[in-house]
């Protein structure tokens, strides 16, 4: 044997000494299991979403540059005739589905109708109906804001899937309480899982909710030193 | 493209469901609870840090969960869970963005009040897991198998999926370059900073 084989074979035992220790499994590890299993697959579609929605602002703004042009003609042959402002249907503020397909299928109103053209900026509508930010998460009712009629559309997508079964609201609760988690914020994870545990009290990711209160709790006591928590 | 974040949402709320199914339960909780050593051993063994270690160990089990089904009834367990180990860790050495987080999580360990005991047994792995970085991921395994693991060849040649002469093959050559790894390392030590 030579004497780096030894050297080797030293390292080894070494190596094999210092493993040897029993791993058990973590306290809860299997409802991280279920709960990573949730979350990886999430974010598969989130990246589906995030890829529509880019898709979905570029062929926005496209089309709102367009109209931008046209609506600055119409203006022009309307001359000073007021310009009304007209509620938009409430499919456009409110849903709950990625926002940029849905701003793509909004019913549109007549070019050609000079009263319902708006008189805000349209780039700025574009980017309050149509911004990453905005996919995937719940729209916000803007009653302070009046919103205009929808600006008609060249692209003309498919409507958006129906609402997300529970199930889906559950993952979307307790993807937030882990990223608050994550972020350090374990007042906050608590009041997300309470938020669970009251709408879902026997939902099907339960045991992941208890587990997620259980780290948030340790968090919350162990300050300051957190990372004495799985 | 809504086609797509219907079918991907589907899948979500199908596997998610399959997680849940009271046999795939009881299934992943018997391997989990009898194989969770040896997965986060060779998680770490394999090149993932302590840090990570056991987030990517939950993901082993994440994916046996969904390959428990197309698992063939004659063999062996542990062949099995070596296969998904390293589908898992590659996939995760392989991403920037995991690589970028593994950093930071480095650092993050760096002033994480960790154990002195803990932190000692960690340190006196990290040597020899530092020189496994030299060797190509085939030969790592085989050498954590047969070295750390302590596997017979024959096991590991069927957990791989190989021939017995291809798992000596490899065994000699990863003996052979830790062996010059190490020697080239204590050179270095000996001729100072």
């Amino acid at each position: 044997m030579t004497e780096s084989d030894a050297a080797l074979d030293a390292l080894v035992a070494r190596e094999k000494q210092a493993m040897a220790r029993e791993l058990a499994p973590p306290p809860n590890g299997l409802a991280e299991v279920r709960l990573a299993a949730a979350t990886a697959v999430r974010w598969k579609t989130l990246s589906y979403v995030g890829k529509a929605g880019l898709i979905a602002l570029v062929i926005a703004a496209g089309t709102i540059g367009l109209n931008s042009r046209n609506e600055r003609a119409v203006q022009a042959r309307a001359g000073s005739a007021p310009a009304a402002r007209v509620e938009a249907p409430a499919s456009t503020a409110t849903t709950t589905a990625p926002a940029a397909p849905t701003a793509l299928t909004a019913p549109t109103a007549p070019l050609s109708n000079a009263e319902a053209v708006p008189t805000r900026s349209v780039e700025a509508r574009a980017t309050r109906v149509a911004t990453p930010e905005r996919v995937g998460a719940p729209a916000r009712v803007d009653e302070s804001v009046p919103t205009v009629a929808p600006i008609p559309v060249v692209a003309e997508a498919p409507h958006a899937p129906a609402p997300s079964d529970s199930l889906a609201e559950e993952l979307a609760l307790l993807r937030s309480a882990q990223a608050a988690l994550r972020s350090g914020d374990a007042a906050r994870a608590l009041a997300i899982t309470a938020e669970h545990a009251s709408r879902f009290p026997t939902g099907a990711l339960a045991p992941e909710r208890r587990a997620l209160e259980r780290r948030a709790r340790c968090r919350e006591s162990a300050e300051p030193r957190p990372s004495d928590c799985p | 493209m809504n086609g797509s974040t219907a079918t991907a949402e589907r899948a979500e709320r199908d596997a998610v469901r399959a997680v849940h199914a009271p046999a795939a339960n009881a299934e992943l909780e018997r391997m989990y609870k009898t194989h969770y050593a040896l997965v986060h051993r060779l998680v770490v063994r394999l090149g993932i840090g302590f840090a990570e270690a056991e987030d990517v160990t939950h993901n082993v089990f994440v994916e046996l969960s969904s390959a428990l089904a197309k698992r063939d009834e004659g063999a062996s367990e542990r062949a099995f869970l070596v296969g998904i180990t390293r589908h898992v860790v590659m996939r995760h050495r392989r991403s920037l963005f995991r690589h970028i987080r593994r950093k930071l999580a480095m650092q993050e360990h760096e002033g994480e009040a960790v154990a002195a005991d803990e932190h000692a047994r960690r340190e006196a792995a990290r040597e020899l897991h530092a020189l496994l970085e030299s060797l190509s991921e085939e030969q790592r395994v085989v050498f954590v198998l047969m070295e750390l693991e302590e596997w017979t060849a024959p096991e590991v040649a069927e957990s791989l999926g190989v021939k017995l002469p291809t798992v000596y093959s490899r065994h000699r050559a990863a003996r052979l370059a830790l062996g010059e790894a190490l020697a080239r390392r204590r050179a270095r030590e000996r001729s100072g900073p």
